[in-house]
């Protein structure tokens, strides 16, 4: 179940088989989540990181009225809050996309693995720091990309960041309904619908009730821009 | 909780709703309907476009039709005088 949290580690940074014991040692068991629940209450006082093993998750802020912005989308192998270590009542909410598998890990046990082993400590810091590299390219889709763009680029992120952990398809069911991808990019379902028939008519992408169908990359990345530089995927060594 | 249906007739051709929207009892279809129309115009907009001759058709999961709404209700245009 670790395995995609090791495989994001792993692809971008070496570990030693020391290291690799030392992070399995930190991993509770694991528990199954629901669809659609909130894992991590706005405000809460935390004691644990929740690490992402099977499934989506996102992280969103609401406003009176109603109003909704996903901030960002999680995949398996993600440590999705694991700045709520250092922060410990986090401004925004966490709730499971899809059904999801989770670890909570608690926050003495990151304390001791950090402390015992330094590097370990420094690949994490480099964790929250290509989170907030993602959060960055979210700003500049929210803030320059047309829809089209957005919701292409939207994908070619996913597809890599799925890669990335071994999830690599074409094909894959994010979960997320029209109404979802609306508030991940400031849009209403019907602008999302509308643009997604305008990519599928393209023959760039199908979407169908939260199932993803890649059907030209390339043709995705032009129309994005996707320059996935921002991802790190080629990190210099810890 | 209801499940509308939105279908689009704008410049760019039909685009069905198949998925539906969750609207809440409280909520006003027509004034989705207004927010919608208002975030795809406030696009084609940035590309020098402002076509008003779009609607959207509002319906519910059995097909019955809750009523129609057209672009050139969701703004209110001033062209000087």
């Amino acid at each position: 179940m670790i395995e995609a949290h090791l495989a994001k580690l792993k692809f971008r940074h070496s570990l030693t088989g020391a290291e690799e014991e030392a992070v399995r040692a930190i991993i509770p068991p694991v528990r199954r989540v629901a669809r659609a629940m909130t894992v991590v209450h706005e405000g809460a006082r935390l004691e644990a990181s929740t690490l992402l093993l099977e499934g989506f998750m996102c992280r969103l802020k609401d406003l009176a009225g109603g109003k909704r912005q996903i901030t960002q989308i999680h995949v398996a192998g993600d440590f999705v809050d694991l700045h709520g270590f250092t922060l410990k009542r986090l401004e925004h909410d966490v709730m499971t996309v899809t059904d999801c598998t989770i670890a909570l890990v608690p926050h003495e046990h990151i304390r001791q693995l950090i402390e015992q082993w330094p590097r370990l400590g420094r690949l994490y810091w480099f964790s929250t720091n290509l989170d907030a590299s993602m959060n960055r390219e979210w700003e500049l889709s929210l803030g320059q990309r047309s829809a089209v763009e957005r919701l292409a680029a939207l994908f070619c992120e996913l597809h890599v960041r799925l890669q990335v952990v071994g999830g690599a398809s074409e094909s894959f069911n994010l979960g997320m309904s029209q109404s979802q991808l609306a508030e991940s990019l400031g849009m209403t379902a019907v602008h999302v619908n509308r643009t997604l028939r305008l990519l599928r008519d393209r023959g760039l992408l199908r979407y169908r009730r939260g199932e993803v169908e890649i059907l030209d990359l390339d043709g995705l990345k032009a129309v994005a821009d996707f320059d996935d530089r921002y991802l790190y995927l080629n990190a210099d060594p810890l | 909780m209801r499940r509308l249906h939105f279908d689009l007739h704008n410049g760019t051709g039909f685009t069905a709703d198949e998925e539906g929207r969750e609207l809440s009892n409280d909520d006003d279809p027509r004034a989705f309907a207004i927010r919608s129309i208002r975030s795809i115009l406030s696009e084609e907009i940035m590309n020098g476009v402002i076509d008003l001759t779009g609607w959207i058709d509002i319906r519910s999961e059995s097909g019955a039709q809750f009523g129609r709404v057209s672009f050139s209700e969701a703004v209110c245009l001033r062209l000087g005088p």
